[in-house]
C-alpha cells in the first residue's frame, strides 16, 4: 500500500525556539484506511506538525507530500480544498453564528441563492443531515453556538471536520475536550471514516485511548521525530518510555490504597440546587480527604465547583463551612475563607499568561504579603519560590513570563497560586487536563501531599482511572443529581462507576 | 547571519523595546541640530519642564485606568471643571486650600460617577467617560456662565504654578503614583485586572472595588492637574482642557503603556510626556502654526497606538 501522506525531515523554528527539529532523513507515512496515532509530551511538538500540515503554520524546513506531490497549503481553507481537514485542540468556532453557519463557514458560497441571498434553510437541512450521521442528533442546526455547552461546541467543530469530505483528517487531542459520551460518538465517527479509506492523525495524551484506536503510532519528543512502532507489535510501556525517554511506573497515582487519616468536616453543601445544572446536592468534605466527583458534561458538576468558589449564586440550599453557614457574595468571600479553585481553563481562568510566574503565584496570597497596603517583596518571592519548589514547576526564574512554560508547569504554576496562600480547600476542576505523563505524577503527588497536611481537596475530573487512583470518596453526578458515592476501601472499577455516569 | 545585519537586528531591537526613549533622544537632537541653542538653554529646558508638569499629573492618573484596560476620555473636561469651581471657590473664600480641597471634591465625584456607572451599570469606560466628557463640559460653562473666573496673582494656587513649586508638584505625584503602582496590592491588583480580568475574578480580587478606585485615583489626580493649570494660566476658564485627553492619552501611550492594559508604568508616562512637551516647543521655536501642531500631535497618537498595541492580545480591532 502507499502512504497518501509523507511527512520528510519537518523543522519549524520559532524565535528562540525550536519547535520542530527533525533530522533531513526522518520520514512519517501515513496511510489510508488507517488511525495513526502521535504521541509525546507538551512540547513534543505534535500540534505544530498537524498545523504545518493544514497550512497555519509554514515550516521552516523540510517536505510535505500529498499522493507523491509536493502540499504546501497556503491557509487551512486551502488544505481543506484539498481534503485534508482538522480538529483543532484549541476551540475554532464563531459563538454568534449557529451551527450550520459554523459548519459551513468559508464555504457558504454554494448556499448563495440567485437573488444573493442566503438559503438558511438548505444549509439547516444539509447540517442536520452530517448531524444525524455522526449520531449527534440533539444539536440543532439552527441553534447558536452560544447556547450550547463547552461538548456540544467540540461536536460541531466535528461535524464541521467532517463535513470536508477529508481523505486525511487530523484529530488533535479532542477526546479531553468531551465527556464519555461524545468520546463514544467520536470513536465510531473515526472507525467508520477508516472503512471508508481515510487516513486519520490522531494525538492524544490518553495512551490507552491510543492502543485502543491506532493502527500505528509515531512517538515526538522534544521537536524530534523519534520512531514509529505498529500498535499490534508493541506495548504501552514501550511507547510511554519512547515519549519520556525512560521507564516509569505504570501506577503513579497514590501510593497507599487505603483512606488514610481523615480529619474533621470542613464543608458540608445541604439541598443545593441550581437550576438548570443540578438540584439538592448534600455531601460533605473533611480535612485531609479527596473527595472526587465525576460525570460526564452537563452533569453539573462544573457548575458545582464554580459554585464553592463564589463564582456563580446557587438559587437555594446551604454551605457550611467550618460549622458556619456561609454567604459567598463574590469569588473574595472564598479567597478570605481559604477556599482555593483550579479552573478547568487555566489560559482563561487560571493564568495571566504573559505575567511572570512569580505574580500569577502570589496573586492568591499577596494581600497576606504586604503591610498596610505595601508589598514585601522579599516574603512574595520566598513563598512564591517556596511553593514552586514544592510543584517542582521547571523554569530557569520565577521571573519567567508563564507563557514560556509548558502545559504542564503551567498547570502546576495554577496550582501553586492556591497553595501560596494556605487554602484550606482546594477545588480542583480537571488538574492534570492537556499535561504530559511526567508532569501528571508530580502533580498527583503534590496532591496527596496536600491531602497529609490535612487540606481537603474536591478533585473534579473526567478521567475515571484519575478518580478512582486518587479519591478517598468518589461521588458521581448524571444530570444534576448524585447518582452514587463509593468509598477508596470499596476499590471501585472503572466499569462499575460508569454506569452511574451514563 | 552576518554580523552586519546583526547588529541592525539589535538596534531595532533596542528601538522597539525602548520606544519612548528613542523618541525622546532622536526628538532631542533634532531640535537641537536644527534650533541649536535657541533649543538648548536653561530657560527653554524650564519651559518644556513647566508644560510637561499638568500632561504629567494627569496622564500618572490616566495610566492606572490604561493598565486596568479602561479609558478616561473625561480628563480634560475634568480638569476643566475643576480648575473653574477652584477659581470660584478662591474668589468667594480667598483660600486657596478650600480652592484646592473644593477642586480634589469635583475630582472625587466625577471618578465615583466614571466607576461606579462602568462597573456597577456594567457599560463600557470608553461609553461612560465619553460622557462624562459632555457633563463635565456642560458644568463648566453652567457654574461660569461662560465667564472666564480670574485668579488673583498673589494667591497660593499662583505660587504653587511657578517654578520651582510646579515641578516639585510634578516629582511629588511622579513619587507617589510610582510606588503606588509597583509596591503596593492596589497596583498589583490594577495589572492583574488589565492582564486577565477574568482571572482577577476566578482568583478572588474585588474587581469592581478596584476599578472604582482606580477611576476615582485618576480623576482626583486630574483635579490637581486643573489647579496646576488654572494657576498656570490665572484664571479658570470654561474652555480650560478641551482636547487635553489627546494629550495625555497619547502620553501614556507614548510611554508605552498599550491601550490593551496588563503592561506599562508610570516611569514611560513621564517620557511621553516630555515627549509631547518637546515637540509642541521645538515646533513653536520652528515657527510651525497651531493647526499643524494639531495635526502632527495627531498624526503621533495613531503612529503610538500602532507601534504599542498588543494586537495578539484583542485579536480584532474594532
Amino acid at each position: 500500500m502507499k502512504p497518501i501522506l509523507v511527512l520528510k525531515g519537518i523543522k519549524k523554528y520559532f524565535p528562540g525556539t525550536k519547535a520542530l527539529d527533525w533530522s533531513d532523513d526522518d520520514v512519517l507515512e501515513i496511510y489510508p484506511g488507517q488511525i495513526h496515532g502521535i504521541v509525546g509530551e507538551n512540547g513534543a511538538g505534535k500540534s505544530t506538525l498537524v498545523k504545518i500540515i493544514m497550512g497555519i503554520y509554514h515550516k521552516t524546513a523540510g517536505e510535505v507530500y500529498l499522493n507523491d506531490k509536493i502540499f504546501y497549503p497556503r491557509s487551512a481553507l486551502e488544505a481543506e480544498e484539498k481534503n485534508v481537514s482538522i480538529i483543532m485542540q484549541q476551540p475554532n468556532i464563531l459563538l454568534n453564528l449557529t451551527v450550520a453557519e459554523n459548519i459551513f463557514i468559508g464555504r457558504d458560497s454554494k448556499f448563495i441563492a440567485k437573488n444573493g441571498l442566503l438559503k438558511i434553510k438548505k444549509q439547516n437541512e444539509e447540517a442536520k443531515k452530517i448531524l444525524d450521521e455522526l449520531g449527534f442528533t440533539n444539536i440543532n442546526p439552527s441553534n447558536y453556538l452560544n447556547n450550547l455547552d463547552y461538548e456540544g461546541r467540540k461536536l460541531v467543530e466535528i461535524a464541521r471536520a467532517i463535513s470536508v469530505n477529508p481523505k486525511i483528517l487530523i484529530v488533535d487531542e479532542t477526546s479531553a475536550a468531551v465527556s464519555h459520551d461524545g468520546v463514544e460518538k467520536l470513536y465510531k465517527m473515526l472507525k467508520e471514516q477508516r472503512k471508508n479509506g481515510v487516513a486519520i492523525i490522531y494525538i492524544s495524551h490518553f495512551i490507552n485511548e491510543v492502543f485502543e484506536l491506532c493502527d500505528n503510532i509515531s512517538i515526538l519528543r522534544d521537536g524530534k521525530y523519534i520512531k514509529s512502532l505498529k500498535v499490534k507489535e508493541t506495548t504501552q510501556g514501550e511507547v510511554i518510555s519512547n515519549m519520556v525517554g525512560r521507564e516509569i511506573n505504570k501506577d503513579y497515582y497514590r501510593e497507599n490504597d487505603a483512606v488514610g487519616n481523615v480529619g474533621e468536616k470542613l464543608i458540608e453543601i445541604k439541598n443545593l440546587s441550581k437550576e438548570g445544572a443540578f438540584s439538592d446536592v448534600t455531601f460533605s468534605v473533611s480535612r485531609g480527604e479527596i473527595l472526587g466527583i465525576g460525570g460526564i458534561g452537563g452533569c453539573g458538576v462544573e457548575e458545582l465547583g464554580r459554585i464553592l468558589f463564589g463564582g456563580l449564586k446557587p438559587d437555594s440550599g446551604d454551605i457550611i463551612y467550618k460549622g458556619k453557614r456561609i454567604h459567598f457574595r463574590s469569588t473574595n468571600t472564598a479567597l478570605k475563607n481559604g477556599i482555593g479553585y483550579v479552573p478547568k481553563d487555566r489560559e482563561k481562568e487560571g493564568l495571566v499568561v504573559n505575567f511572570t510566574i512569580r505574580e500569577n503565584v502570589s496573586s492568591s496570597s499577596i494581600k497576606n504579603l504586604s503591610n498596610m497596603g505595601f508589598i514585601n517583596k522579599k516574603m512574595e518571592k520566598d513563598v512564591v519560590e517556596k511553593s514552586v519548589k514544592a510543584l517542582r514547576v521547571k523554569a530557569n526564574s520565577i521571573e519567567e513570563t508563564v507563557e514560556s512554560l509548558s502545559g504542564g508547569n503551567r498547570q502546576k504554576v495554577a496550582i501553586a497560586k492556591w497553595v501560596s496562600n494556605d487554602s484550606e480547600l482546594l477545588i480542583m476542576n480537571s488538574p492534570t487536563r492537556g499535561v504530559d505523563v511526567a508532569a501528571k505524577q508530580e502533580i498527583y503527588k503534590f496532591i496527596e501531599n496536600l491531602k497529609n497536611q490535612g487540606k481537603a481537596i474536591i478533585l473534579i475530573s473526567d478521567e475515571l482511572p484519575e478518580l478512582i487512583g486518587m479519591s478517598d470518596r468518589i461521588m458521581i453526578m448524571r444530570k444534576g443529581k448524585i447518582t452514587g458515592t463509593f468509598s477508596r476501601d470499596e476499590h471501585p472499577g472503572e466499569h462499575h462507576l460508569i454506569q452511574y455516569m451514563v | 547571519m552576518s554580523s552586519k545585519s546583526l547588529s541592525a537586528k539589535s538596534i531595532t531591537g533596542f528601538i522597539k523595546k525602548n520606544i519612548s526613549l528613542s523618541a525622546f533622544l532622536v526628538l532631542i537632537i533634532f531640535f537641537a541640530v536644527i534650533q541649536g541653542t535657541r533649543f538648548i538653554n536653561f530657560d527653554n529646558i524650564l519651559t518644556i519642564l513647566n508644560q510637561t508638569v499638568v500632561v504629567a499629573v494627569v496622564s500618572f492618573g490616566l495610566t492606572f485606568v490604561i493598565i486596568e484596560g479602561g479609558i478616561d476620555l473625561s480628563v480634560g473636561s475634568v480638569l476643566g471643571l475643576s480648575a473653574v469651581i477652584g477659581a470660584l471657590v478662591l474668589r468667594a473664600t480667598g483660600s486657596s486650600i478650600l480652592a484646592i480641597l473644593a477642586a480634589l471634591v469635583v475630582g472625587l465625584v466625577c471618578g465615583l460617577f466614571n466607576g461606579i456607572v462602568h462597573t456597577i451599570l456594567r457599560i463600557p469606560s470608553f461609553i461612560t467617560t465619553l460622557g462624562m466628557l459632555s457633563i463635565a463640559r456642560a458644568l463648566c460653562i453652567i457654574v461660569t456662565d461662560g465667564s472666564i473666573i480670574m485668579i488673583p496673582f498673589d494667591s497660593g494656587i499662583k505660587q504653587m504654578a511657578l517654578m520651582p513649586w510646579i515641578l516639585v508638584c510634578g516629582v511629588v505625584v511622579f513619587a507617589l503614583t510610582y510606588i503606588l503602582l509597583n509596591y503596593t496590592v492596589f497596583g498589583r491588583y490594577t495589572r492583574m485586572i488589565g492582564g486577565d480580568e477574568r482571572v482577577a475574578v476566578m482568583t478572588g480580587i474585588k474587581v469592581k472595588k478596584y476599578k472604582i478606585m482606580i477611576f476615582t485615583l485618576c480623576s482626583m489626580l486630574t483635579a490637581f492637574g486643573g489647579i496646576i493649570m488654572a494657576g498656570r494660566i490665572g484664571a479658570g476658564s470654561p474652555t480650560t482642557g478641551e482636547g487635553f485627553e489627546l494629550d495625555c492619552i497619547s502620553a501614556v501611550v507614548l510611554g508605552g503603556t498599550p491601550l490593551t492594559g496588563g503592561i506599562g508604568g508610570i516611569g514611560g508616562t513621564v517620557l511621553g510626556a516630555l515627549i509631547l512637551s518637546i515637540l509642541a516647543n521645538g515646533m513653536v521655536l520652528s515657527g510651525i502654526e497651531s493647526e499643524v501642531q494639531l495635526l502632527v500631535k495627531g498624526f503621533v497618537l495613531v503612529a503610538a497606538v500602532f507601534i504599542s498595541l498588543e494586537r495578539e492580545k484583542i485579536g480584532v480591532i474594532k
